[in-house]
């Protein structure tokens, strides 16, 4: 079968046709020499992406049996797939048609309409160059598990799992721990602000009476491969170290945070002696023992909170701090009128809408606030240098200290299994963090909770939402999974087994066989990216649709 | 320097290309010489083909990724 080439020129109104001449684009690319030997259909449009010039590529695709499609037009940011569609529909390989960018990258930078005509020109010879190299490419078709993995029986942990159960999804909630909740398990109230405790504790039973969610306790995973789709996953039992295997279509990791220890920091002196609590152990005091004391027993008669503990180390603000400070010193007022509070800040972090009144509220009952640019403690004793330079010191009863918040060992131990990197905070990065905030680089695992930075319960809820949400929108039970057919291939003959290209993948596509002695790549994670195929010294990575040659052939044009 | 430079460009879809495509729709201008290809990420340029797109004749090569 001799090769049929049809170009059509987009004129996308005004837009292309407003500048650049398309009667001699088409004059010019009918008469070209070195495609002599091929039959080359050459044709303007008004709107190719309209309905009417969909169907007119449609039926020209189908009446002239073309074997190569080039559509001069737009961005194949905008309508790539539009085109790639109406292939679909005859029997023409979606992979046979190119875009060549003639209105962003030409129509619209150029003012001079000759030389707008002849760069113009210039890409779509470099089009029909590149389209002549282009093989099929035929999309696969895999089954796909609907059931999502948890990580974390926290505040994400519960809520994903809600979410995803309230559609009769499968969930497997894994919890390191015995217990459910997460840190906020240890909290005798929530932001009174914001909610009340006793929500967790329905959550945590909506969570275990709900059908479609199995709960693992003290359990961890041990090994996780494959794709958005078919996920295969071994848990083991912390305990008994009994495994069980698992198939499920996504994951959620949303194994949480732990604070920083402040002792490891130079200018906080203390033992477990002295009166200096973190926020956490004042809750875990008021839940055992129904009431904040000295370790003595007695009542504290004065307290002072430290804010930003660790902040200027760990490179971030923990963004919670200030508020469950106030929470803190909230409990005090309430048990011990009288008693003397300063709040002893460098900055003050308050997000929501009603952050700023509870914080107004506080001043209103006495406390004292000030903000300082150092300080240091030893036992109870503060040394601080307030913002006018003077130094100060005070001795309080009691010192509730609001350490940074960072990343769990597990988040190491998880990235290493998962490969999903991390930050360089330690927290999981996203894949961006304004598009794409919940996702990772990899398809079907997804970050929610403070395991992906510091955050407050709230927003910890809205992210295991939007993970929910991502899943049950990508993720539909009987739907298929079409992964992307535009990867690397490996040449086996040529492949020297060097593990170049284990290295440089940043998705974990390629794993090695040992009785080959050759990489292999696994087509349902590699994204096409190319890294390995730049990478190979000896050739034997071809990046499908992207191959040297086809490039090559671009190369040559836009050079002639 | 030469009249007509040949300045070719690798653009990472993702972004350098997509940067390209702004630069389009908010009007603005550069010279004709620069010459784009498409690539899935920057990291598929494989140092050979600058050594070739040198060879046939590029007076400059961009990478963007």
């Amino acid at each position: 079968m001799s090769d049929k080439i049809g170009i059509y020129v987009c004129e996308c109104g005004p837009n292309i046709s407003g500048r650049v001449d398309i009667d001699r684009i088409i004059a010019e690319i009918s008469n070209l020499e070195e495609f002599s030997d091929k039959e080359l259909i050459v044709k303007p449009h008004k709107l190719l992406c309209s309905v009417g010039g969909k169907a007119f590529l449609e039926e020209e695709i189908k009446n002239n049996e073309l074997t190569h499609l080039v559509c001069a037009a737009c961005s194949p940011r905008d309508h790539d797939t539009t085109f790639i569609n109406v292939c679909k529909k005859t029997q023409l390989n979606p992979y046979m048609y190119t875009i060549v960018n003639i209105r962003e990258q030409c129509a619209w930078i150029i003012p001079d309409k000759e030389k707008a005509t002849d760069k113009a020109i210039q890409y779509i010879r470099g089009g029909i160059d590149r389209v002549l190299y282009q093989e099929p490419l035929f999309e696969k078709q895999l089954e796909s598990n609907p059931d999502v993995l948890i990580i974390g029986g926290g505040m994400a942990g519960l809520t994903a799992a809600l979410v995803l159960a309230g559609k009769s999804r499968n969930v497997y909630l894994i919890e390191k721990t015995s217990i459910l909740g997460g840190k906020a398990a240890l909290f005798s109230e929530f932001l009174p602000h914001q909610s009340d405790i006793a929500d967790l504790k329905n959550k945590i039973k909506e969570v275990e009476n709900n059908q479609y969610i199995r709960i693992f306790r003290n359990t961890e995973l041990e090994k996780i491969v494959g794709f958005l789709g078919n996920f295969e996953i071994v848990l083991k039992q912390n305990q008994t170290g009994d495994t069980t295997d698992l198939l499920a279509g996504a994951v959620i990791l949303a194994n949480g945070y732990e604070l920083m220890d402040a002792r490891e920091l130079d200018n906080f002196k203390y033992t477990d002696a002295d009166n200096v609590f973190t926020g956490l152990e004042i809750e875990e005091m008021l839940t055992s023992q129904g009431k904040i004391t000295l370790r003595s027993g007695e009542k504290p008669r004065s307290a002072a909170l430290i804010h930003c503990v660790g902040r200027k180390e760990a490179g971030y603000c923990s963004q919670v701090c200030c508020n469950y400070l106030l929470k803190t010193a909230g409990y005090l007022l309430k048990q011990v009128p009288g008693i003397e509070i300063i709040d002893l800040h460098q900055d003050l972090c308050q997000p929501h809408t009603e952050d700023q009144a509870y914080f107004e509220s506080f001043k209103e009952k006495g406390m004292q606030f000030c903000r300082v640019q150092e300080v240091a403690l030893d036992g109870n004793k503060i040394e601080y240098v307030n913002m006018a330079g003077e130094k100060k010191e005070i001795a309080p009863d009691m010192v509730i200290i609001a350490p940074a918040m960072k990343a769990t060992a597990s988040n190491e131990a998880l990235s290493a299994l998962t490969s999903i990197d991390l930050h360089e905070t330690g927290f999981f990065q996203e894949a961006h963090i304004k598009i794409n905030p919940v996702s990772t680089k990899t398809d079907g695992i997804f970050i929610a909770g403070a395991s992906r930075g510091p955050c407050d319960i709230s927003e910890a809820m809205i992210q295991a939402q939007a993970a929910g949400g991502k899943i049950l929108t990508q993720l539909i039970p009987g739907e298929k999974i079409i992964p992307e057919v535009k990867v690397s291939e490996i040449l086996e003959a040529y492949c020297t087994g060097c593990k170049t290209c284990l290295d440089v993948c940043a998705y974990g596509a390629i794993y090695f066989d040992n009785e080959r002695g050759i990489s292999v790549v696994n087509e349902a994670i590699c994204r096409g990216c190319g890294n390995c195929v730049g990478s190979c010294p000896s050739g034997a990575l071809r990046s499908r649709h992207f191959t040297n040659l086809q490039l090559y052939q671009q190369v040559k044009e836009a050079l002639r | 320097m030469k009249e007509n430079p040949k300045i070719l460009s690798f653009l990472c879809k993702w972004c350098s290309y997509t940067g390209a495509d702004l630069a389009g729709i908010n009007r603005m201008q550069y010279p004709t010489a620069i010459l784009p290809i498409k690539i899935m990420c920057s990291s598929r340029v494989d140092p050979v083909f600058l050594i070739k797109s040198y060879l046939r004749g590029a007076d400059g090569i961009l990478v963007g990724g």
